[in-house]
C-alpha cells in the first residue's frame, strides 16, 4: 500500500556453532542492529514448513544460508521463485519450497530473494573464516540496499 | 550356474525425508534371496571432543546446537546432567517450566513427523509416484491436512518460544533450574490454542486409524519383527518423558528391568561398533551384542508402559493395545503411537498451564560443583536420550558421552530394513514400490541423524544391491539436495 512501510522479514539460518555455518545469523543479527523494528529477522537452525504460515505478513522476505561453493565472494542477493517441486520434505525445507507452501497452501507470494555466504569451514567451534567474514559484509551490503530500495519506493512523494 | 543378474550390483541412495546422511545396502545370499540389509550413517564429526575443555555450565547451550530438529531433548538432558553436578534441588516452577518445553517439543516434533514426512504415504498409497509423494501431493488431495499440520506444529513450537525464549533453539533451561519465567500473557494463549491442537490431533487419529483398519495386514506386519523395549517410566508404570527411571520390557511387555536409575545406564547398555557405520549399536549388555537389541521411542514407551497418567491419552493408549491385542511390533505403529503421545503431550501442557506456580518467579536454584559426574535422562520425541558428563573440580568437561534416540535403535532399524527388504525386494532388479517401503520403514523411527552423527546437513539415501561376492547388483539414488 503506497506510504506504508513494507513488512520485511529476514530470516538468516544455519548452525551458530559450526564455524563459517553461523553466516546467517550473524548477517541477520547485522540487519537486526541497522533497522529495529523496521525489519523483522529471525534466526533459525533451519528453514521449516511453519515459515509458510507466516509469509502473509510480509511484502518481502530474504533468506541468508551459509554455502558450499566455489565462489569465493559468496552467491549474490538473488530473487527466487516458489517452488512446486518439492520432491520431499526432510527435517528442513529449501526457501524455494518455503515460498511453494506458502503459495499452495495460503495463496501468498511476497517478493523473496536468497543469499549465500560463501562458507568452507563447519567443524564445531571453528571460528568464522576471514573468507567468509568478509563475505558476511557483502550480504549485509546487499541487504542493506535492498532494503532501503524498498522503502524508498513506498514513501509517497 | 550364477545368474548373471546376480553379479551386478543394487545401490538405494537417498532415503527421504530423513535427516543427516546414510546408505542402505541390501546382500543377497548364494540362492539370490535377501540376507540381511544394513543402515549406514557415513558420516561423522565428534561433538563429544568438541565439549571437552569446556565448563560444564556451557554445554546447555552448547549441546542444543548439535542439530536443528530436537535442541529442546539435548537441553533438557543437559540441564539435568548439570543439576547433578551441582547437586540442585529444582523448584516445583522450574520442574513445570521444563515439562512444559519438553511436551511442546514432543508435539511439535511429532506432528511433523506425521502430517509432513509420514502422512503421503498413508494418504497418497505406497505405489503411487514417488514424484508426487509428498507433501506436495497431499497438498494438492489434501491441502487442509497440510494447514492442519503445520498449525499443529507451530502450536508445540510457541509452547517453546514462550519457556525457552525460542521458537525451536530454547535457550532457557540452565543448571538448577531455567533462566526465565512464564508471563500470565503467554499461558493464556497458550491455553486458547490447546483446543485446536487437540483437534486437530484428533483428526490425525481418526485419518490413521481409519488406514490401520482398511490395511489391516500390511500395516500390521510391516517391518515387524520381535525386540526388547527401552524406556523411562514412572514408579507404577505409567508413560513418563523427563523424570522417572528406565524399564526393559520383552518383546511381549513383559518387564525384564524395571526402575533403573539413569545413572546405572552403562550397567544396562554397551554400545557396539561395524566398520561399516559411524553409528555406535547400542545393546542390552545382559543379552551381549546383536543379541540385546532393543527399541526406543515413542512404539517403545507405549510397549513398556502399564498405562497413561491423562484420560483421552490413556483411552486411546487402551484402544490401541486393544487393536494390537497388547504390545505391537510392527514398525508402522510408530506412527500410532506419535499420535497418542501428542494427546498426552496437549493433556499435560493444559494441566501445567492450570497450575498457579507455572507462573511463579522462583525458577532457578544455581550452585556450585559438588559432584564430578552427571547424567541426564530424558525421552526424547524419537527415543531414550542420555547426556553423561565427567567434570574436574573446577567444572570443567574431562569427559562427554551422548547416547541419542536414533542410536539406540541403530539395530532395530538395521533389522526393519532387513525385514521389508525380505519381503519386497526381487533379486534381479529394484522397483519403485519397494524402494518406498525401505524408506518408509526408515521413517517410521524418524532418525535423526544429524544428531546422532552430529554429522551436518541433509540426507541424501543410497540403497545397493549387493551379491555375495560384494558386486552391487543394482542401485536407486534419490538425491533431493
Amino acid at each position: 500500500m503506497p506510504g506504508e512501510s513494507p513488512h520485511i522479514l529476514v530470516i538468516g539460518y544455519g548452525n551458530p556453532g559450526r564455524g563459517d555455518d553461523a553466516a546467517g545469523w550473524l548477517v541477520a543479527e547485522a540487519i537486526e542492529r541497522q533497522w529495529g523494528n523496521a525489519v523483522e529477522v529471525q534466526t533459525l537452525h533451519q528453514l521449516d514448513v511453519v515459515i509458510a504460515e507466516q509469509l502473509s505478513d510480509f511484502d518481502l522476505v530474504v533468506f541468508v544460508d551459509a554455502e558450499i561453493t566455489d565462489a569465493p565472494n559468496g552467491r549474490s542477493l538473488a530473487r527466487i521463485s516458489p517452488s512446486d517441486e518439492l520432491q520431499d520434505v526432510t527435517h528442513t525445507i529449501t526457501p524455494q519450497s518455503v515460498l511453494g507452501l506458502g503459495r499452495s497452501l495460503y495463496n501468498v507470494e511476497p517478493e523473496a530473494y536468497l543469499t549465500g555466504v560463501y562458507g568452507h569451514r563447519f567443524d564445531f567451534g571453528a571460528e568464522i573464516t576471514k573468507e567468509t567474514a568478509r563475505d558476511i559484509k557483502r550480504a549485509v551490503s546487499e541487504i542493506n540496499r535492498l532494503i532501503e530500495s524498498k522503502r524508498l519506493a513506498s514513501t509517497p512523494l | 550356474m550364477t545368474d548373471t543378474t546376480l553379479t551386478t550390483p543394487i545401490v538405494i541412495n537417498p532415503v527421504t525425508r530423513i535427516e543427516g546422511h546414510a546408505k542402505i545396502t541390501i546382500h543377497l545370499d548364494e540362492a539370490g534371496d535377501v540376507d540381511c540389509a544394513r543402515f549406514h550413517v557415513v558420516e561423522f564429526r565428534g561433538f563429544e571432543k568438541f565439549c571437552e575443555g569446556r565448563y560444564f555450565a556451557e554445554l546447555p547451550e552448547i549441546t542444543s546446537r548439535i542439530c536443528g530438529i530436537c535442541p529442546v531433548s539435548h537441553i533438557l538432558a543437559s540441564a539435568k546432567a548439570c543439576d547433578t553436578i551441582i547437586g540442585a534441588e529444582l523448584s516445583d516452577t522450574a520442574r513445570l517450566l521444563r515439562e512444559l518445553m519438553h511436551m511442546g517439543q514432543l508435539a511439535q516434533s511429532h506432528a511433523l513427523s506425521f502430517f509432513h514426512l509420514s502422512s503421503p504415504d498413508m494418504l497418497l498409497g505406497f505405489d503411487s509416484d514417488p514424484a508426487l509423494r509428498n507433501i506436495m501431493g497431499v497438498i494438492a488431495k489434501h491441502p487442509e491436512i497440510a494447514r492442519k499440520g503445520i498449525r499443529l506444529r507451530k502450536f508445540g513450537q510457541e509452547v517453546i518460544r514462550h519457556v525457552g525464549g525460542r521458537r525451536i533453539h530454547a535457550e532457557s533451561a540452565v543448571p538448577g533450574g531455567m533462566n526465565h519465567a512464564l508471563t500470565e500473557d503467554a499461558r493464556k494463549e497458550l491455553l486458547a490454542g490447546l483446543p485446536e491442537a487437540m483437534e486437530t490431533t484428533k483428526f490425525a487419529q481418526d485419518l490413521l486409524n481409519r488406514y490401520l483398519d482398511e490395511n489391516k495386514e500390511e500395516t500390521s506386519e510391516f517391518a515387524s519383527f520381535k525386540t526388547n523395549y527401552l524406556a523411562l517410566v514412572q514408579p507404577d508404570g505409567s508413560l513418563e518423558h523427563y523424570h522417572g527411571r528406565l524399564r526393559f520390557v520383552d518383546s511381549e511387555g513383559k518387564v525384564i528391568t524395571d526402575q533403573i536409575r539413569c545413572e546405572d545406564y552403562l550397567e544396562f547398555i554397551g554400545e557396539a561398533s561395524e566398520d561399516w557405520s559411524y553409528l555406535k549399536f547400542p545393546y542390552m549388555k545382559n543379552l551381549g551384542y546383536p543379541k540385546g537389541m532393543y527399541r526406543v521411542g515413542p512404539l517403545a514407551r507405549l510397549n513398556a508402559i502399564n498405562k497413561i497418567p491423562t484420560p483421552r491419552a490413556n483411552e486411546a493408549f487402551r484402544e490401541w493395545r486393544q487393536r494390537s491385542s497388547g504390545t505391537q511390533s510392527s514398525s508402522f505403529h510408530y506412527h500410532a503411537a506419535r499420535l497418542i503421545e501428542i494427546v498426552y503431550a496437549l493433556e499435560r501442557i493444559q494441566a501445567i498451564l492450570d497450575n498457579p506456580k507455572v507462573t511463579s518467579l522462583d525458577v532457578c536454584r544455581p550452585g556450585r560443583v559438588k559432584n564430578q559426574e552427571g547424567i541426564g535422562c530424558i525421552e526424547a520425541p524419537r527415543g531414550t536420550l542420555f547426556h553423561n558428563y565427567w567434570v574436574d573440580e573446577q567444572g570443567r568437561v574431562e569427559k562427554v558421552n551422548l547416547i541419542v534416540a536414533t542410536g539406540n535403535n541403530n539395530m532395530a532399524m538395521n533389522e526393519a530394513v532387513t525385514r521389508v527388504a525380505r519381503r519386497y525386494v526381487k533379486p534381479d532388479k529394484l522397483e519403485e514400490g519397494m524402494l518406498n517401503r525401505v524408506e518408509a520403514a526408515i521413517r517410521c523411527y524418524d532418525p535423526c541423524l544429524s544428531c546422532s552423527t552430529h554429522a551436518i546437513g541433509r540426507m541424501p539415501m543410497k540403497l545397493e544391491l549387493i551379491a555375495p561376492g560384494g558386486e552391487i547388483i543394482d542401485s536407486l539414488v534419490r538425491d533431493n539436495t
